[in-house]
Parts: structure tokens; C-alpha cells; sequence
């Protein structure tokens, strides 16, 4: 067979491809703009709850914390140290309040393009629609440490030093929860910085396609 | 004199009605078929497909006819649906991506294929495609030449050609080699 006959054959069987594609049964939802608006004040409902849930999870550090700084747990025996764990509880419901904002103004995203204010962008070409979503995923990713772990640092800093400054504190029992928040705090910064680069790799890929 | 400002307002929610109404009588069957082209998943698809048609509604509030209703309908479509897939496929099993660059060139296994062509078998090898190239294929399958499939994935028609060439062959061989082992390539 000469390549002719061969890419013939092959145009064809594509061809029959496609037509078997256009000609298959398909489920066609129900088109009525009134469904439409209906569905879309769905997805703000939907919204709303998920970000009830993610306050309800920060307020519930924030209450432990307050709690603290109100001295619901005991007292310091130093004042000094006493004011300064005092402030730092504080300054940690601060962080978590900051840290719940920027969840939900970077990670609580509806479906693209139904939510109003993303309604144009969905309409962008694929490519760049795409590139500039894995953009976004990537410097959240890269960012967490800021955003998300940040705000609790001056807080927890001040109740560690605070805690120092205590002589009724067992200075291994202090040493031991420094090391844990040290520990958690570091694996949440390795595996984003991990999945940061895992997403880099995918965008460059996707400059080398186009 | 200016029209009152509700009177506006009817105005472009009529319009936006109007072309809602004409993509969706006009592409909703290209917007199933893409559906089941992005998640195998009955029911899940049918979500991923009002997630399309929602974000359709939505972005004619500011479709300003720069583009081709058809390409404007498209490029929703397949922005939506690959969102669907990123943020689905957190958690599940994610299938071994389809690596185009790594596939053995031999030539002349098209012609093994014959009538042997599964489109089911064929929708699993697309699904495991990487954007762009699974936006590429689909638009394929709906009959597009390379200059309306670029203007809708944003690449230009040589580089959409070159794409699809690349893109063809390859599927044809998995598709050959798929029916000679007797192995179900089906993704996600």
C-alpha cells in the first residue's frame, strides 16, 4: 500500500470516527434560563454553607485561644510573663481570623464562571484559561507560608516566649509543644512548596505545547 | 432620550435570554457530547454539564460579539469542564497521563486499526489526554477545522495542526494496540 492509499484509509477511519462521535446518544439537560438563574443562586447557597463550615473550624481555635488570653486556663505566676502569654493568645485569634479570610478568598472558589465576578474570564481561550488557573493554584501554593501560616506565627512566638519567662512552666513540656508546632507548621510548608513545583512543571509543559 | 435605567436593564436580560436560548438549542448536544468527553461518570457528568450551562448564562452578561457565538460557547464549555476535572480528580484515582512525547514513532500501524475503532475505548484515551491536547481532539470529533479549533484553544492553525497530526497518530497506534491485546484503556 503507498502512503497515499495508507493516509487515505486513515483520513477515512478517522471520519467514521467522527460520525459515530456527532451521532452518539447524548443526555441534554434542560435548557431554561429561569433553571439557569435558579441553579446559580444554588451554587451562592452551596457557597455560603462551605464557608460556614471553614469559619465554624477557625472560630473554634479562636475560642480555645481567647480563652487563654482571658486567663480561663490559670494564670502565669510572673505577671509579666502572665501579660505577655495574655497577648500572645490574643494575637493568635488575630492570626486565625486572618488566616480564615485568606482561605476563603483564595481557596473557596464556586465552579468557574458561575460565580458573577469570574463570569467573563471562563470565556478567555482554553490555553490561557488554563495557564493562568494552574498561576494561580501555583503562588497559593508557594504563598501558604505567608497567608495561612504567617498570621499564626506572632502569636504563638509571644506565648512561647511568655511561657519562658513563667518559672511555674516545666521547660521540657514547653520545649515539647514548640517542637510539635515547629513540626506541623514545616510539613505544611514542604508538601505546598512540593505541590507548587508539581504545577510549575505542568504549567511548563503547557508553554512547550503552545 | 435615555431610556429609564430598568428599561436598559430588561433590554440585556432579554438579550442575554436570547442567546442563551440559541447556544443552547444550537451547541447543547456538542456541549453533552464534550461532557462525556471530560468525565466518565454518569452523574457527574450531568453536574459537569449544568456547571457549563450556568457559566454560559453567566458570561452573556458581557458577551460583546467579538467572537463567534459558536467559539464563545466552546471556549466556556471546555474551561469549565477542565476545572471540573482538576478540582475532581483530588482524590480519586488520577489515570497515567497520556504522554505524547514518549510514545514510540513506528510508522504504518494505522492501517491495523481498520474498523476495529471503539468510541468508547477511544473517549477513555481521550480522557487521559492533557490540556490542550483533550480540548483539541474534542473539537476534532465535532467536525472543526485547525483555524476554528485554534481560535477557540488559542494556538495558532499551524500549531493546532501539528498538534492534531501528533495527536491522531497516536491514539490511532494506543487504539491498534488496545484492540490486539484485548485491553480496556478506559480513564478516570
Amino acid at each position: 500500500m503507498t502512503d497515499n492509499e495508507q493516509s487515505g484509509r486513515v483520513d477515512q477511519t478517522w471520519a467514521t470516527v467522527k460520525s459515530a462521535w456527532r451521532d452518539q446518544p447524548v443526555d441534554r439537560s434542560p435548557a431554561e434560563p429561569s433553571a439557569m438563574t435558579h441553579k446559580a443562586d444554588g451554587f451562592t447557597r452551596a457557597i455560603r454553607r462551605r464557608n460556614a463550615i471553614e469559619y465554624a473550624a477557625f472560630g473554634l481555635v479562636g475560642l480555645f485561644f481567647a480563652a487563654e488570653a482571658l486567663g480561663v486556663f490559670g494564670r502565669a505566676a510572673v505577671p509579666m510573663a502572665d501579660l505577655v502569654i495574655r497577648t500572645g493568645a490574643l494575637l493568635v485569634v488575630i492570626g486565625a481570623a486572618a488566616a480564615a479570610w485568606q482561605l476563603h478568598r483564595r481557596a473557596s472558589a464556586p465552579p468557574p464562571g458561575t460565580d458573577p465576578g469570574q463570569a467573563l474570564d471562563v470565556a478567555a481561550d482554553v490555553v490561557s484559561f488554563h495557564r493562568r488557573a494552574l498561576a494561580r493554584q501555583r503562588d497559593a501554593l508557594n504563598s501558604v507560608g505567608r497567608w495561612y501560616l504567617g498570621p499564626f506565627l506572632p502569636g504563638f512566638a509571644l506565648m512561647a516566649f511568655g511561657g519562658f519567662l513563667d518559672p511555674g512552666r516545666d521547660p521540657l513540656v514547653l520545649a515539647l509543644a514548640i517542637g510539635f508546632v515547629a513540626i506541623v507548621f514545616s510539613t505544611i510548608l514542604v508538601l505546598n512548596r512540593r505541590a507548587a513545583a508539581a504545577v510549575q512543571r505542568e504549567i511548563d509543559a503547557l508553554d512547550r505545547a503552545a | 432620550m435615555r431610556e429609564p435605567a430598568h428599561q436598559n436593564g430588561r433590554d440585556q436580560e432579554a438579550e442575554r435570554e436570547t442567546l442563551y436560548r440559541e447556544a443552547s438549542a444550537g451547541h447543547g448536544a456538542a456541549i453533552a457530547r464534550l461532557a462525556a468527553g471530560y468525565e466518565a461518570d454518569p452523574e457527574s457528568r450531568r453536574d459537569l454539564i449544568q456547571d457549563i450551562h450556568v457559566a454560559l448564562w453567566r458570561s452573556f452578561a458581557g458577551f460583546d460579539g467579538r467572537c463567534a457565538l459558536g467559539t464563545w460557547v466552546y471556549r466556556v464549555a471546555h474551561n469549565v469542564a477542565a476545572s471540573h476535572v482538576r478540582r475532581h480528580s483530588r482524590g480519586r484515582k488520577v489515570a497515567t497521563t497520556l504522554d505524547l512525547d514518549a510514545v514510540d514513532d513506528r510508522p504504518g500501524p494505522e492501517r491495523r486499526v481498520g474498523a476495529r475503532l471503539d468510541l468508547d475505548r477511544l473517549l477513555g484515551l481521550i480522557r487521559r489526554l492533557r490540556p490542550p491536547d483533550r480540548q483539541i481532539m474534542l473539537l476534532y470529533l465535532e467536525d472543526m477545522d485547525a483555524a476554528a479549533i485554534g481560535d477557540i484553544v488559542g494556538l495558532s492553525a499551524g500549531a493546532v495542526s501539528t498538534r492534531l497530526h501528533r495527536i491522531r497518530k497516536t491514539l490511532t497506534r494506543r487504539m491498534a494496540d488496545a484492540a490486539n491485546d484485548g485491553g480496556d484503556d478506559d480513564g478516570q
